[in-house]
Order: structure tokens, then sequence, then C-alpha cells
């Protein structure tokens, strides 16, 4: 396979070479894209900053969905690219699919985000709106009563891979390959996890 | 094996999610899938649901741009880093490599017979290689230098020679608009860095006068009581300005030298406040011992005159190093007379137009304002190129000038040695408390920040660090290292065995309780409880949060958590530099028992805590608390 080798910097491109993601769902081999990323392997400024523009509004849109706060957002997503930075600079810089890799510090930003806060914000089982009866249509009930806070909220009472699936694949409109590489699964897997993520969520949001 | 409803139904939804994705209605999947309609249907509407939650608020402009010349900076400082560090790591190597290769691919062309080249011919080539790589990497990386670091006066040296090498006058004037920009734009990084410099020089256009603030060339400068402030301020009219950075994101005016008159016709803006009414000691004409001798205004300068006659807002350089390097001509160092210190208190012979230049070593032994004593000579810094971060009792080497009244004005001031004592090892291990400019607080520590801390980890007000510094003879304590140390965390259940003040003994494990611990319910000794817990660098373990388990609550399904044991959490802050995905495999999946707890009578209340149950580890009891 055409693995880049000009220089003793490129070797973790060998890895590269399957599995760029170009924003939808192809995976191809894009020379231009394996430069770029050569290029900011090199700590190249501009080539930082290329990807930097690539990027940064999917990160942007992925963490605000998992925060729903602008601001917040704002600034995790400043710190997964400070993090890039510091990946080149200690020479441990993305593996696999730099998009992948990418996804995975901006996943681990929100974990620490919440962790260092604590989850301050208490919810009170007893003060939760309920979503939807049996017999109801389900579909009213959720356009109607659930705003979107209420939503986030049933997010955040499943589990961690769930509410990551469920965002990278309804909210943010990755495909099932491109999930797959960030979260390093099997495109079967990720489609059980779809379903069984939808399946919790469901549940989460019934009384 | 046949395949189960279940294993059915993952792909039934993926190909529907799918579907829906691409614009087709929830009923036209059901009626493509008539068998599996009704497991489906609720399905595909929680979906449809999730779905509403895609729109996403835009960004802010400013702060987007703001945020993306952020990580530009960074980036280019995380260049120049790498190349000035060539053992920092594997991409400096690589730059280093590429370019010794290069060179050696260049030296080599055509070169068909090695055995011809005597040995010693190959060795000075050899030498003369790598001196050129060094220069070309110092170089190179001046380049993206900033003021305040080692390499900006190589950038500005560098510079200088390529205006003076320029082919023709036009290209000269060009490179000094765009070296002026390029000053420009480093004052703009330094404040967007929030960097703590001592000396910030740039020159361009007054754009706005205020009483504490001007601005420019779209540069905002705080002006305070003691900025001085020279000629006659105008919108619009040309300026030198020497600031300093305390490193909270402004620029501080020490000096600012209006040094003409706005262009004929230029608008004054009526929106500008009290132009005339600055607060900074404003004198109504330039110190006519300054203009012509030391710090000659653009028009003094020859080179600077074609420039100021277009349209071009921007002032052409004259800052210390360029006035140096225009007034020597021939930059030899033995040229420069190396005066003692007898000889510099005896009026020196002077020209208005080449004043004689004197170097001096010694060192610091009085720093008043900007007003410094260096071996017995006092010079004035308001206008000096600081090389190295000089400071009291530093060994130091000044380059300076007298003026017409006598008095000195330095250059430059180079580090050539460090202060008098010799710096005692100190180290501190503890929360980091205050970030303010250099100074920052750990443990009650003023430890202070230099150039060449290194910083490793992103710290932040609340975290743990470890510093590794030298105490200096004037008692400050300057940081080598500061890490930023990742806290394992710890998840276990177990019995209450002892509640003590702020060590509790839980399971055999003593934890303690800090203000910053929840405690959720009723602890009582006998009872049981979930612990969060992180592991400090003493070893200690510090409760974050204590979660009682109220023995009436269905616990469901008890898991290997139980033992302490680090958890996949713990895998989490490590994985930020290369994250790998945390594999939570125990996950406890929410189940509807779990969700239907609902407080009986007499019973506490039930809260979710979202930090736990976010922790791949024992997510499923909700906590009780009354």
């Amino acid at each position: 396979m055409g693995i880049v080798q000009s220089s003793p910097l490129v070797w973790a491109l060998s890895f590269v070479t399957f599995g760029v993601i170009q924003g939808d769902d192809t995976r191809v081999e894009d020379p231009q894209q394996l430069a770029l990323l050569e290029s900011a392997l090199k700590a190249d400024p501009v080539a930082l900053g290329m990807l930097y523009d690539q990027y940064v509004d999917r990160i942007y849109s992925y963490i605000y969905h998992r925060v729903g706060q602008a601001e917040v957002a704002e600034d995790l997503t400043g710190q997964v690219f400070m993090r890039v930075l510091e990946a080149v600079r200690s020479g441990k810089p993305w593996r696999s699919s730099f998009s992948g890799w990418l996804y995975r510090i901006a996943h681990n930003q929100v974990i620490d985000y919440y962790r260092r806060n604590k989850r301050a914000v208490f919810v009170d089982v007893d003060e939760a709106t309920p979503v939807a009866s049996v017999d109801g249509d389900l579909a009213h009930m959720v356009e109607t009563r659930l705003a979107s806070q209420h939503l986030r909220e049933a997010l955040t009472e499943i589990t961690e891979e769930q509410a990551q699936v469920i965002t990278l694949r309804f909210l943010d409109d990755l495909s099932i390959a491109e999930v797959a590489s960030i979260m390093d699964k099997t495109e079967g897997a990720i489609k059980a996890l779809q379903y069984r993520a939808v399946l919790a969520l469901r549940r989460v949001m019934q009384p | 094996m046949m395949p189960s409803a279940d294993d059915s139904l993952v792909n039934v939804l993926s190909e529907c999610c799918e579907l829906l994705m691409a614009g087709a209605s929830i009923d036209a999947c059901l009626e493509r899938f008539p068998a599996q309609a009704s497991a489906l249907g609720p399905l595909l509407t929680t979906f449809v649901a999730v779905r509403a939650l895609r729109p996403v608020p835009v960004r802010k402009p400013n702060v987007a741009a703001q945020k993306r010349a952020e990580f530009l900076a960074a980036a280019q400082h995380l260049r120049s880093d790498l190349v000035a560090r060539p053992a920092g790591g594997i991409v400096a190597l690589g730059l280093w490599w590429e370019q010794a290769r290069a060179a050696l691919a260049h030296a080599m062309r055509g070169y068909q017979a090695p055995r011809a080249m005597p040995l010693g011919l190959a060795l000075l080539l050899a030498g003369l290689i790598i001196v050129g790589m060094v220069t070309t990497a110092a170089v190179t990386s001046a380049a993206s230098a900033l003021p305040g670091e080692l390499l900006y006066p190589v950038k500005l040296a560098t510079q200088q020679v390529q205006v003076t090498f320029a082919p023709n006058s036009q290209a000269r004037t060009s490179l000094q608009q765009r070296f002026a920009a390029e000053r420009i734009a480093d004052a703009q990084e330094i404040m967007d860095l929030k960097r703590a410099v001592r000396t910030i020089w740039f020159a361009g256009v007054i754009e706005a006068v205020q009483p504490e603030q001007w601005v420019v060339s779209g540069v905002p400068v705080t002006v305070v009581p003691e900025t001085r402030i020279t000629g006659d301020p105008k919108v619009g009219a040309p300026v030198e300005v020497t600031a300093s950075a305390p490193g909270d994101g402004r620029l501080v005016a020490r000096v600012l030298r209006v040094v003409g008159p706005p262009p004929a016709g230029s608008v004054q803006p009526a929106s500008i406040g009290a132009p005339s009414t600055p607060t900074g000691t404003a004198t109504s004409s330039p110190e006519p011992a300054d203009t012509p001798t030391l710090q000659p205004t653009a028009t003094a300068t020859p080179a600077a005159g074609s420039t100021l006659s277009g349209s071009s807002p921007l002032l052409l350089p004259t800052d210390p190093l360029d006035i140096r390097l225009r007034r020597t001509p021939t930059p030899t160092l033995t040229l420069m007379p190396l005066p003692t210190r007898a000889a510099t208190r005896t009026p020196l012979p002077t020209s208005t137009h080449s004043p004689n230049k004197y170097r001096l070593e010694g060192r610091v032994t009085r720093i008043d304002g900007y007003l410094w004593t260096i071996a017995g000579v006092t010079v004035d810094t308001v206008n000096t190129l600081f090389v190295g971060n000089p400071d009291l009792d530093y060994l130091v080497q000044v380059t300076y000038v007298q003026r017409p009244d006598g008095s000195y004005l330095a250059l430059e001031i180079v580090t050539i040695g460090g202060p008098l004592a010799t710096p005692a090892p100190f180290e501190v291990t503890g929360v980091l408390q205050a970030m303010s400019g250099d100074t920052w607080t750990v443990e009650g520590w003023q430890i202070k920040i230099r150039p060449d801390t290194v910083i490793e980890g992103n710290p932040q007000i609340g975290v743990y660090v470890r510093v590794k510094a030298l105490t200096q003879a004037n008692r400050e304590i300057w940081a080598t290292k500061i890490t930023v140390l990742t806290l394992i965390e710890y998840n276990f259940v177990g019995t209450i065995q002892e509640i003590g003040g702020d060590h509790w003994i839980i399971e055999g494990q003593t934890v303690l309780i800090d203000g910053n611990t929840q405690i959720i319910g009723e602890p009582a000794v006998g009872l049981t409880a979930e612990v969060v817990a992180v592991r400090m660098p003493d070893g200690s373990l510090v409760a974050r949060i204590i979660s009682v388990v109220v023995p009436d609550t269905p616990v469901p399904t008890p898991t290997a958590t139980e033992t302490l044991a680090p958890t996949a959490t713990e895998t989490v802050p490590a994985a930020e530099d290369t994250p790998t995905p945390t594999e939570p495999a125990p996950l406890a999946e929410p189940t509807a028992t779990a969700t239907e707890i609902a407080p009986a009578a007499g019973m506490p209340r039930i809260y979710r805590i979202g930090l736990a149950q976010r922790l791949p580890v024992n997510t499923s009891p909700p906590r009780s608390s009354s």
C-alpha cells in the first residue's frame, strides 16, 4: 500500500493511508489530505491551520450537542485543537484516522468537562417531565412536550457510548463507518450499539 | 445459528435511519418492513425526536475569529519551539533530518568521485553544512519569534538584512512596510496570547485617542499616568509605541512618541474623545534631546522617508536594533569602544547625528522604573531591547549611548549571566490556586513563570501540579518545570466502618473528606456507600462523592467495581494526549427498573447524579439523599 516514507516523521502516516474521513461517509486515500496531515505532523502552521478550518465546526457541533452550551462548547473546542498541538509537540500524534482521533479528543474533553464540573446540576426525578404515555401519540408527545433540554437530559441518562453514538450518528450526521472509526469499533458493533442506544433512550423517555 | 429478533431489528433500524436521514418518512419505513413495524415505530419516533436537536447555534464570529487566532498563534509558537529545541521530539528530529538531507543532497549534487576528495576537505564541507544548518534553523525559527523570545532579535536583524540587501528602493519600501506590519501583528499576538513581555515596540498610526486608551493601527494601547507622551497626539498621526505586556492581554504604553502630524486632509473623527488630555504625561513638543540623536523619527531616517511620503499608514521600523544597524557602518563589535566604569562617567563627545555607542559589562545593581544601574552606570531603559530577560543581580552587557543632556540611554541589555547567589532547588506539589500573568500561586507559593519554564499538561486553576523551581537571590521562585498531575479516579462500594472528621474508613480504605466532597444521603457506620475518589500524589484517597446506598433501594446487579481498582475512567485523562477510546465493557446500562424507582412515602428523594452515571462504572442505582 502507498505508505508515505519521505521522512522519519511520517511513520505514523502508514496508519493513515486507510480511513481518511472526508466529512461524509467516504473513506478514501486522498493524496492531498495525506500531504496536509504529513505537513501538520511536522508542525507546519499552515497545514495545522487548514486542518483547524476543516474540522473546527464539526468538533464544535459535536461538543455543543454533548454539553448544550455554546460558550462551553467554544472553550472545549479550543482545548481540543490545543491538544492537537500538544500531541504534535510531544511526538504522540494520531496513528489512525485523524478525524477519528480528533473526535476522540473531543469526547475525552466532554468527559473531562463533566468530571470537573461533577454534574453539579442534580435532576430530581420527581420533577422530570413525563415524556409520553403508553397509549398516547408518541410522536406528537415527543415533538410538543420534549424541549431540547429535556432530551439532552435523557441523553445523559444512557451510557456514555450510547450517548456518543447517538450524537455522532443522529446529531452530527456521521455515517456508520465514520462512527466506527471514531469509536474504534466495527460497523456491526456500531449498528448494534445504535440499536441499544435508541432503545435505551426511548426507555428513559418513558415515564 | 438463526439471527435473533434483535439482530434483525438492529439491521432494519440502521437501514431505516439511513432512509430517514435521506428524507424518507416514518410511514414509508414502516411500510417497507411491515413485519417489524410494531417494534420499529417507537424507535423511529425516538430517532426523529433526537434529530430535532440537530441545529447548532451559529458561532459568534468574533469568538470564532479569536479562537482561530489563538490556535494559529499557538501553532506558530509550536513550530518555532520545535525548531529551537531539536531534542524536543521526533518532529524536531525530523525537521533537522530533512534539513540535513536536503543540504547533503544539494551538496552532493553532481559529485561523482567520492574517493577523490581529501578527508580534510570532506570534514570542512561537513562542518560548513552543519554550521549552515544551525544558522538556517535559527533564522527559520526566529521568523516566527515574538517579542520577549530569545530569537526575536534574530528576527529583527534578519529583516534588517533583507531591507539592506533589497534589490531596489521599491522592494526595500515594500519590505519595510511588511515588517512594520509584522511588528503590529507581533504586538497583537502577544496580547492575544496574554503573554508577559517587558518591551514591545511598534509603530503605527493613531486611530483613536482616549484618556485611558489609544488605538494605534488597530492595536489598543493602555495609557497610564506613567506613560510618557511626546508630540501632539492626533488621529492620523504616526506614532511609535514602546509598551510592556503585563500578561493580561493588554499593552501598557511606556512611551508614546508622536513623530509627525497627521497627513494633510486626514479626517478627524468627531467621536474621538479628549485627544489633548490623555492620562499620561504629555508634552506639547517632542523632546529635543531625543529626537535628533537616539530615537530618530521617521523623517530623520532616509530609508523611511519614502514610505512616509506615500499613503501607507504604517510607519517604518526604527527600533533600537534598527538604529544600531543603520548607524554602525561596519557592525563589527571591536569597533565599539568598551569603556571602563570611569570612562563612562566622563562626558563623552557626541555627534547629534551619530552618537557614540558604548558597551559595558556588569551586574544589575538597581532597577528603579526605567532606570537601571549596571556596574555603577545608570541607564534609561525606556526604549531598550532586552535579551535573555535580565533582572536584578544579573550579569549583563549593556550597549548604550549618551544623550545631549549627559544621561545614558540603553539600546540593548543582554543577559550574559544569572544572579549572584546560587539558585537553590525548590519543589512543591499542590493545587494551582491562581494564575496572574507570569506569577502563579501553588499551595500559597508565588511561582514565577519564566520563558524557559517547561510546562507539561494543561494547567488551569484548581488542578494539581508539581513545580520544580529554583529560588533566586531576590527570593523569587523561578519555575523550571511545571507538570500537571493526572489524578486517577477510583470507584468502589463498601461498608462505612468509621466516620471521623475528615477521615472516613469505607471498606477498609481511608478516604479523606474535603470541602469539595459531595455527601449524598445520611451516612452512618454500617451503611453501604458508593465512593468516587481520586488518588492524590501522596497516595491518599480524597473522596469526590460519597453516596449512601439506602438498604431498601433495589440495587441491580452488583459488579466487579466493588473492589478498589482503577476503573476505565482513569484512562480518560491520559488518553487525551493519544486518545484511545475507553472501553467500558462492564457498563451496566440503565434498566427500566433503575429508572422506575419512585420515592415511596417516607423514603428519601431520589436524585440522579450525572457524573457517576456518565462514568463507566456501576451506574445503575440511583442515589438516595435526605
